[in-house]
């Protein structure tokens, strides 16, 4: 008899990674998820073309880009989140026109986003994003985004369950940051530790 | 590996996943190693009480059994098994109810948080929980029990480990 072909190994229940991980924000958890986390590195690679090409050659390979981005749905909406979605974005403490125009009362605070044709400054990106997961010995496994910036949300409730945000945060390289500062090097790392 | 044939204490190797016996003495030494938060464990509730499939003769109240259905799947091979964990907290006379709830939120706690992988693997995160309703006559009116299922996925060295 023969056993089954398969890819496990006796490392496997070290290596599995296992649930949906965390996002954080600098020392701070980004919020609650719904579903998992999806980290998608944006590689393109080029292979050099030349007449009489049949096939993709190897050492021909040059990386042309690498455009990193962690998506996912975030289940609530603090005022931190929403600095953290919307790059810029103003608040302003107290009571507010347009929410005085309703006849609501009390404190208020109103965010206005980013005027469009402003340059970004530097306080307006996210530091340290890190998708961390959990990995079968009970360590963990991340993908690091040293800066970056969310570029693109959508908002959906529905009845009789929490709200839906929709966000994908995309790698910026800080080329100030030593490590990041070719333009070439990647705008994020994949990270092994112990303990987060 | 050599399969348990008799359990007596300590007999078993644990954790272990290399036999159902010892997946069962696993998950029991886990529950019973749990605190909680708050310091609480299950044996301030129900000692060490906890059984496999049925309490034994004119049992001390209150008590937890375990029962496992096991499912794997062709799509891994049989390697990766999916089981329900089937938990009864029993009580006797009917003020013992927060008594065994509680001690459900203990388990709540402790096999939903669940990721062992000193021999093979087994994670619990999610379950179903039921109040069983007053029993009538002629069943015993003064017991009272909770039931709660826990979804686990293993990996099982007793199943991964074929030849």
């Amino acid at each position: 008899m023969t056993a089954p072909l398969t890819g496990f190994s006796t490392t496997f229940p070290d290596d599995v990674v296992i649930d949906s991980g965390v996002l954080y924000a600098g020392a701070n958890k980004f919020g609650a998820f719904a579903g998992g986390l999806k980290f998608d590195p944006g590689l393109t690679y080029r292979n050099i073309d030349f007449d009489g090409k049949r096939s993709p050659v190897k050492l021909l390979d040059r990386k042309m880009t690498q455009m990193p981005k962690i998506s996912g749905t975030v289940i609530q909406l603090s005022t931190t989140n929403v600095t953290q979605i919307e790059p810029g974005a103003d608040g302003a403490t107290g009571s507010v026109a347009i929410l005085a125009a309703g006849g609501w009362s009390g404190a208020s605070v109103s965010y206005a986003p980013q005027r469009a044709g402003n340059l970004l400054v530097a306080g307006d990106y996210l530091t340290d994003v890190r998708a961390i997961w959990l990995r079968g010995n009970g360590k963990f496994v991340q993908v690091f985004l040293k800066s970056a910036l969310c570029t693109k949300y959508d908002i959906t409730s529905q009845d009789g369950a929490e709200i839906a945000i929709a966000i994908e945060i995309e790698a910026r390289l800080d080329t100030s940051v030593t490590g990041y500062t070719n333009v070439g090097d990647a705008p994020y790392r994949i990270e092994y530790l112990d303990a987060v | 590996m050599t399969l348990p044939k008799y359990v007596v204490p300590s007999s078993l190797t644990l954790p272990s996943t290399a036999s159902t016996t010892q997946i069962y003495g696993t998950l029991r030494k886990h529950l019973i190693d749990y605190v909680s938060p708050s310091t609480d464990t299950l044996a301030g509730f129900v000692g060490t009480r906890i059984w496999v499939r049925a309490a034994p003769a004119d049992p001390v109240f209150p008590y937890l059994t375990l029962r496992l259905d096991r499912t794997s799947l062709p799509a891994y091979n049989g390697y990766r098994e999916t089981a329900i964990l089937e938990v009864q907290g029993v009580g006797k006379p009917d003020s013992q109810l927060p008594l065994v709830e509680s001690a459900m939120d203990i388990v709540d706690q402790a096999m939903t948080s669940l990721t062992a992988r000193s021999s093979g693997l087994i994670v619990g995160r999610g379950r179903t929980r039921q109040t069983v309703p007053q029993l009538t006559d002629p069943a015993d009116s003064s017991v009272v029990a909770v039931v709660a299922n826990y979804e686990l996925y293993l990996w099982p060295v007793v199943l991964t480990s074929r030849a």
